[in-house]
């Protein structure tokens, strides 16, 4: 019997090789994605779940009024405070890193660049779960200039041979030695831990006006956070911020306090209290490729149903042979179950075949098939028997209903009573396609005017080179003469804030005027910095050689900044720094706007000023080198020979502003090709269950057609007659589909600081789209049917 | 075999009903050969899908084989269905998909018949319709009077106490439908019940007895034998 059932299947998808095809793929495409996103998701979800211990650990931060304060870091001995007094607590560490910059790690003549250098104490160890494959777990951090390096550090820097005692240097000036070498989590983890160090500053930074570490605690129980949080803030307030004998309830009803958050660590990856994630971003993929999916499994259902009229005749007969409803059901269902196996091969190979190409453009750095396999086969299980669900079941009641002796009589009508349902799944189709194609429209517009929008500097033949702390500060000067004696090396500048870095430094200090306290990003850069970048300088003057600008006496306002100050009379004003009462400085110029994230954050506010002769320390950055003439290359190669006379110690690392500009548009650039693929797909699949059900009812009405041309029916009229059916229904989804999508793609755009303005045009584009699409494929075939020989369709009914 | 009394059916769509039998009796013993003729819409096909037990009656009683069935579910008319019922349709009603083997297969696999004497009976029935020769080719691929032949072997191959045949060589040139007529002969001779529908009083001929309908009642039986 099931091979019977088999048999039938495999024959009806040979017979209608092409509508099975394109179906068949169709669906596997849709499983496909479906199936990555779903990996991508999972992904994220195993973010610090690689051993149960982490369920216990806490990242700790601290809140005012004003949000998050400090991004998130606390000042050092918060956790060794809340591991003394609070009993449930374990332990407690509290580490300050470089997180994903590179930094320089020098061992003998071996030199790398490295992500993940941190800052640890001596009990990093009694939080964190990891597992060392050399020395002791114990006491591996108690010498103060002890270091653990990971497996792949020291592969890097020691190949084959035993680090254990052996130094190294951290920033081509600190000194630390190795005690032993730790095995990295085999799952993706929040922290990027790569090499391990306890600082010789150690004792010096342990005061609680330091508030450069990030604090973690391991509880010995895991209680509800607001209890977690409760128990710590008594604490604290009690140590640290007690006042006016206020007790602890009493300061918790104030306006202005400062209190301990907590977070779970193996939440902060994808629900960060500050920072984003794209955890929402994983999500809305999610649903847009399961819709996707129905969609093709929709196809299915609706096919068959349409096919029906043809299936009839067969459902009748085996009925009289003795076929029980159960068994015809089955043997429906079975189809479906064969087409949908099909595309799961289909999705399979896909998947392993994109699975590189997915993990660069998300920046997946591990195994995403490696995990969890049953869980994984689970998921997959469950999905494809809801879509085996999805396309199988209605058509199989639907089909095993049939009336036997009513269609033995030749009366096959009763297929009109899945009309409403194949009708409705058409629109749901067109709806989706619909929304995808505005999608994409909109989301491609929004990245072309974020690239070509004027983004306040040039980048075109600007090197950004990467300088130690003393080249950027005392070596200035010397690093720029060398430089400039370079031919073709135009003009050389720094900045601690480089147009197109991933990272950049957002905190935002007090500037007094007036008795007014404005916050505003501070930024040191040399004096030629805006001629290099290109940025002009819109009122007052540039920077100069003076001894005010070159000894933090002048600023320049950007014009966000300007604003803030509400338009009065700023330049030459006298202005009060941050950690600075006595010294003011004199604003002498408000410089144009430079976007130096990518468009979704709005410019800040920024005060630009030289040296740090005055008020608040600040260094960081990069020296930035404008090019000019034809022969870069040999500019750059003399660049890089020069470097060794600036840096001895470190090879010169260099990339292009334009380039690190464009590479802040990754993400836009991934959403825009996987949307845009998801619109491919959910247009192939709409198209082609449109052009199967127009096939089915032009077959159905051929001897309606054809007495309709014999009583003089024209071309024309016999293609209306066909459209009708089908225009009506593609309307409905553009009515639902355009405003859904244009909510959506509001809602999309708000993220960005910078952003287009939705107009019709973009509304009327997708209808013409979709009405082309459609047009295309019911027209094709309306007009092949309305041409043929009404005699040869009446004669063969 | 077949007894039924005052055996009503109706149909009714949103406006009218329609009685398509009104309080038939009839009795067909075991190894009768009987047409059933009359004018388009006399009931002769309502009478026939209730005998089949395809469909089932408003009212009145159907015993077949001794047992009450009038009011039997749609199962257990299968059931009783597909060990004793053969059809012979005047559209042959092949299934397209499955070669001629696998048509006429098919009986025994909703029967339960195990696959190497399946193989075996279909063979044989086969051989006697004299199509054996085409018995990889598909439905479409076979004359008028070659499907009927098929239909035919289909209808017998569970080896069914009765036939029922509707206008079995409607769609058919005399020398086929003469053909189909002789078949069915032999399979009466050899014990099979027959009911057959026709509007063809040559085919009738062929028959033992020839009820004639007129508004879902029997008018007059002709006894020929």
């Amino acid at each position: 019997m099931f091979k019977s059932y088999i048999k039938i299947a495999w024959r009806n998808l040979r017979n209608n090789k092409w509508y099975s095809a394109i179906n068949i793929i169709g669906l596997g495409v849709g499983l496909a994605s479906f199936i990555l996103v779903l990996l991508f998701l999972n992904y994220e979800l195993s973010y610090d779940k690689w051993n149960p211990e982490l369920e216990k650990i806490y990242k700790l931060g601290l809140e005012d009024k004003d949000g998050i304060a400090w991004n998130g870091a606390t000042p050092e001995p918060l956790g060794r405070l809340v591991a003394g007094k609070y009993s449930n607590a374990e332990a407690a560490t509290r580490m300050g890193g470089a997180g994903d910059y590179e930094i320089l790690v020098a061992a003998n003549d071996k030199k790398i660049y490295q992500k993940g250098i941190t800052e640890v104490d001596s009990l990093f160890f009694k939080v964190f779960p990891y597992q060392l494959s050399s020395g002791n777990i114990n006491t591996v951090l108690n010498a103060p200039n002890a270091a653990v390096i990971t497996e792949a550090v020291k592969e890097k820097l020691f190949g084959h041979e035993d680090p254990i005692g052996k130094t190294i240097k951290l920033y081509g000036r600190l000194e630390v030695v190795v005690t032993g070498v730790m095995q990295s989590p085999d799952q993706p983890s929040a922290l990027n831990m790569q090499v391990l160090f306890r600082s010789p500053y150690e004792k010096s930074n342990s005061h609680w006006q330091n508030f450069s570490y990030q604090t973690f605690i391991k509880v010995k129980k895991v209680v509800p956070s607001p209890e977690l949080e409760n128990a710590i803030n008594n604490i604290y307030y009690n140590d640290q911020q007690k006042k006016d004998n206020l007790t602890y309830q009493q300061y918790l009803e104030k306006e202005s306090k400062t209190l301990v958050f907590s977070e779970k660590l193996s939440a902060l990856h994808n629900f960060p209290k500050s920072g984003g994630s794209n955890f929402k971003t994983v999500v809305v993929l999610l649903v847009l490729a399961f819709l996707l999916l129905v969609a093709g499994a929709v196809n299915f259902s609706n096919l068959s149903i349409a096919a029906s009229i043809k299936r009839a005749k067969e459902v009748g007969v085996r009925k009289v042979l003795g076929g029980r409803r159960k068994q015809l059901f089955w043997q429906f269902m079975g189809e479906s179950i064969l087409s949908c196996s099909i595309s799961l091969c289909i999705a399979a190979l896909l998947v392993v075949a994109l699975m590189p190409w997915f993990k660069q453009e998300f920046n997946i750095q591990f195994p995403l098939l490696g995990a969890n396999i049953p869980y994984l086969a689970l998921q997959v299980a469950l999905c494809i028997v809801t879509v085996i669900l999805l396309s199988g079941l209605y058509p199989s009641v639907f089909l095993s209903r049939f009336n036997t002796s009513q269609i033995l009589k030749g009366n096959y009508s009763q297929g009109k009573s899945g009309l409403k349902l194949r009708n409705l799944l058409l629109v749901l189709q067109f709806t989706l396609s619909t929304f995808f194609v505005f999608a994409v429209i909109v989301i491609s517009s929004q990245v072309h005017y974020m690239q070509t929008r004027d983004k306040g500097f040039s980048g075109s033949q600007i090197v950004r080179i990467e300088a130690q702390q003393a080249t950027r500060e005392e070596g200035f000067d010397r690093a720029r003469a060398t430089l400039l004696s370079i031919p073709g090396v135009e003009l050389v500048s720094k900045t601690t804030l480089v147009p197109g870095d991933a990272e950049v430094d957002t905190i935002l200090n007090d500037y007094t005027f007036n008795g007014q306290t404005i916050r505003m990003t501070t930024v040191k850069v040399s004096a030629d910095y805006f001629k290099t970048i290109g940025t002009p300088v819109l009122k007052g003057r540039n920077f100069n050689d003076s001894y005010a600008d070159q000894n933090t006496r002048s600023l320049i306002l950007n014009e966000t900044a300007a604003q803030l100050w509400g338009n009065q009379k700023v330049i030459g004003s006298f202005v009060g720094m941050s950690y600075c009462d006595s010294v003011k400085a004199q604003v002498v110029g408000i410089t144009k706007d430079i976007n130096v994230q990518d468009l979704a954050n709005a410019v800040r506010p920024i005060a630009y000023s030289i040296n740090n002769k005055a008020c608040g320390y600040l260094s960081g950055g990069a020296l930035l080198v404008k090019l000019s003439g034809n022969d870069l290359s040999q500019t750059i190669s003399n660049i890089e020979n020069s470097w060794k006379q600036i840096e001895p110690e470190v090879p010169v690392r260099y990339s292009f502003l334009d380039e690190n500009f464009q590479r802040l548009f990754k993400t836009y650039f991934t959403i825009q090709k996987t949307i845009s693929f998801f619109a491919l797909i959910a247009i192939l699949i709409s198209a082609m269950g449109l052009f199967a059900l127009t096939a089915y009812i032009i077959k159905e009405r051929t001897k309606e057609i054809g007495i309709r041309k014999v009583l003089g029916a024209e071309v024309g009229d016999v293609v209306i007659l066909i459209g009708k059916l089908f225009l009506q229904l593609i309307f409905i989804a553009l009515l639902i589909a355009i405003p859904l999508s244009w909510l959506a793609a509001t809602k999309w755009l708000q993220t960005f600081a910078y952003r287009i303005h939705l107009s019709w045009l973009m509304a009327a584009a997708t209808i013409l789209m979709i009405a082309v699409i459609v047009l295309v494929t019911i027209g094709t075939q309306a007009v092949k049917a309305a041409i043929n020989n009404p005699v040869k369709s009446l004669r063969s009914e | 075999m077949i007894k039924i009394t005052d055996l009503e059916k109706m149909y009714r769509t949103e406006e009218v009903e329609t009685i398509a039998l009104n309080k038939l009796s009839l009795e067909v013993k075991e190894g009768e050969f009987v047409a059933v003729m009359g004018p388009s819409g006399c009931g002769k096909s309502t009478l026939l899908n209730i005998l089949g037990l395809l469909d089932d009656p408003d009212g009145g009683s159907f015993v077949f084989n001794g047992i009450e069935v009038a009011h039997f579910n749609e199962r257990k008319r299968a059931d009783l269905r597909k060990h004793n019922i053969g059809f012979v349709f005047q559209s042959f009603n092949l299934i397209d998909e499955l070669t001629v083997f696998e048509n006429v297969e098919l009986p025994l696999i909703y029967t339960g018949v195990k696959s190497a004497d399946r193989k075996k009976r279909v063979e044989e029935v086969l051989e006697k319709v004299q199509i054996m020769h085409r018995r990889n080719h598909y439905p479409q691929q076979l004359s008028g009077g070659q499907q009927q032949r098929v239909a035919v072997a289909r209808a017998v191959v569970n080896k069914p106490k009765l036939i029922l045949a509707d206008e079995p060589t409607g769609n058919l040139d005399s020398s086929n439908g003469n053909e189909v007529m002789e078949m069915l002969t032999d399979l009466n001779e050899q014990g099979t019940t027959i009911i057959m529908v026709t509007h063809s009083e040559h085919d009738a001929r062929y028959s033992h007895r020839i009820i004639r309908m007129l508004d879902g009642q029997t008018v007059t039986e002709n006894i020929l034998v």
